[in-house]
């Protein structure tokens, strides 16, 4: 430090610095596809694309009969977890509910919405503690596309209920909504616990579902 | 690749977390000069073997570790299955059993925190919907305003009693002298396991009829009851006459309040 208050390096700086050229200049890698120039509507649709197949292949029959973990289709679009599809399943649920709600809405909405996102990450952690090879957020990804049948039902008593009122058709409804999504989220999560310990590891994907179920009929 | 994914498991070390790791799980005191002689830090969980293949996660951080908890979820179904049927005192029916039967033979030092967990979540729905239920019957027209506030209630009254009534107990034993064997999480285990007969009591409560109603109630405290002082009675007794007076009163105390908070704050 210098009298006048004046900073001076004890060495002298080059400026500007020298340019020194590498060596080997950077490769541009070619081969792996660059999303970042590509049209936004192309985006969008690469998105909506990825939510739709992985909606099929989590919610279709044909998932149901599969007895072993050897498809490794189904495995390959599910690793490549996403938290789009879950998000609009989750508003939409959360919209069509307060909206059937009248004057509470805005609790019913702040209620589902924390519910849905809160009980899948219990029942990952749940998961994970004892002692499954499970992944934190695919394992949310795949529950929160299993509330899709869910969604329907509460989309489908909606419009039921503009025209009349029956508990038995709103219970038969939600009922074969809540066996579609905990029999294909069961499937899912099943092949990543050990066996003497799958009933646990089940119960509270059960329990989520039959919670969100309640929270449709009231 | 799971490890890249499992942003909650702080595993910097590249190993797979093993549910038979036991970490250690002391909380303990942060200041550097406290004296080693001084009582010992508040352990909530108890202490843990070192295992030399993991490092042992931060001390200021055990809370947020997934490991530290992973001892107390290693169960499978037949040992829950086990311990949910003998903690509502079936077995009490073969005298031939000790009364702390439940604590010695099916907890044997190894308590879990999945079951009471789930059974007060479990506890939470049931408790919601059947009172939700009986307003439904009662009235004529369906208020949806008290249906998402009375399950928030039923939220904190039940995990109120499942975990802060273990938490002030255990903080009371440690003031009072320490007693062996009745660390945070056995407490907590045993307190989790009486719920139990407290979900068929309010499955039943659905029937709008006060009788019912009071009579399942106080049959599942009874139980509840029960299974509590069966297991503990032994060890307060260790301790002195006025402090164990004191405790036993607590924890009845705690019991009656509970079962008149069942009745009246959801089923009136």
């Amino acid at each position: 430090m210098s009298m006048d208050g004046q900073v001076r390096a004890t060495h002298p700086i080059q400026f500007p610095p020298p340019f020194n050229p590498l060596p080997h200049p950077p490769q541009i890698d070619t081969q792996t596809p660059t999303t970042l120039d590509e049209s936004i509507p192309e985006t969008i649709l690469r998105d909506l694309h990825s939510v739709s197949s992985k909606l099929r292949v989590v919610l279709l029959p044909s998932n149901f009969h599969q007895t072993s973990y050897e498809d490794n289709q189904t495995l390959k679009i599910l690793k490549d977890w996403d938290l789009w599809g879950p998000l609009l399943i989750c508003l939409g649920l959360s919209i069509v509910l307060s909206i059937d709600a009248g004057q509470n809405g805005a609790l019913v909405f702040s209620a589902v919405f924390m519910l849905i996102w809160l009980g899948a990450g219990i029942v990952t952690l749940n998961a994970q503690l004892l002692g499954g090879s499970i992944s934190f957020f695919q394992s949310v990804c795949v529950l929160g596309y299993c509330v899709f049948p869910l969604f329907l039902s509460a989309v489908i008593l909606l419009i039921i209920h503009t025209f009349f009122e029956s508990i038995i058709l709103d219970l038969i409804v939600v009922v074969v909504a809540f066996v579609w999504s905990t029999r294909a989220s069961v499937v899912f999560i099943g092949q990543f616990i050990s066996e003497e310990r799958k009933t646990l590891a089940v119960y509270p994907v059960f329990f989520f579902y039959v919670f969100l179920s309640w929270m449709i009929l009231i | 690749m799971n490890d890249e994914d499992d942003l909650l498991l702080l595993n910097d070390t590249g190993e797979d977390s093993s549910p038979t790791l036991l970490p250690p799980i002391s909380f303990s005191d942060p200041s550097p000069m406290s004296n080693p002689q001084q009582q010992q830090p508040l352990n909530l969980l108890p202490q843990q073997q070192q295992s030399s293949n993991l490092a042992p996660p931060s001390s200021m951080c055990w809370c947020f570790d997934l490991r530290s908890y992973q001892p107390y979820f290693n169960v499978n179904t037949s040992t829950i299955k086990t311990r949910l049927i003998s903690s509502t005192l079936i077995h009490k029916l073969s005298s031939t059993r000790s009364p702390s039967y439940f604590l010695t033979d099916i907890i044997k030092d190894q308590p879990d925190a999945y079951g009471p967990f789930w059974i007060t979540m479990t506890l939470v729905f049931v408790v919601g919907v059947s009172s939700n239920i009986n307003k439904w019957i009662y009235s004529s027209e369906e208020d949806f305003e008290s249906d998402i506030e009375s399950l928030l209630n039923a939220m904190w009254i039940i995990y109120s009693f499942s975990f802060g009534i273990p938490l002030i107990s255990f903080l009371a034993l440690r003031c009072l002298g320490e007693i062996p064997g009745l660390n945070f999480i056995t407490l907590f285990t045993l307190y989790g396991y009486s719920l139990t007969t407290y979900i068929p009591a309010c499955l039943l409560c659905i029937i709008p009829s006060q009788t019912v109603h009071w009579l399942s109630l106080l049959i599942a405290s009874l139980f509840s009851t029960g299974l509590i002082f069966r297991n503990l009675v032994e060890k307060i007794m260790e301790a002195e006459q006025t402090k164990s007076r004191a405790l036993l009163g607590w924890f009845a105390g705690c019991q009656l309040i509970m079962f008149f908070v069942m009745k009246l704050v959801f089923y009136s």
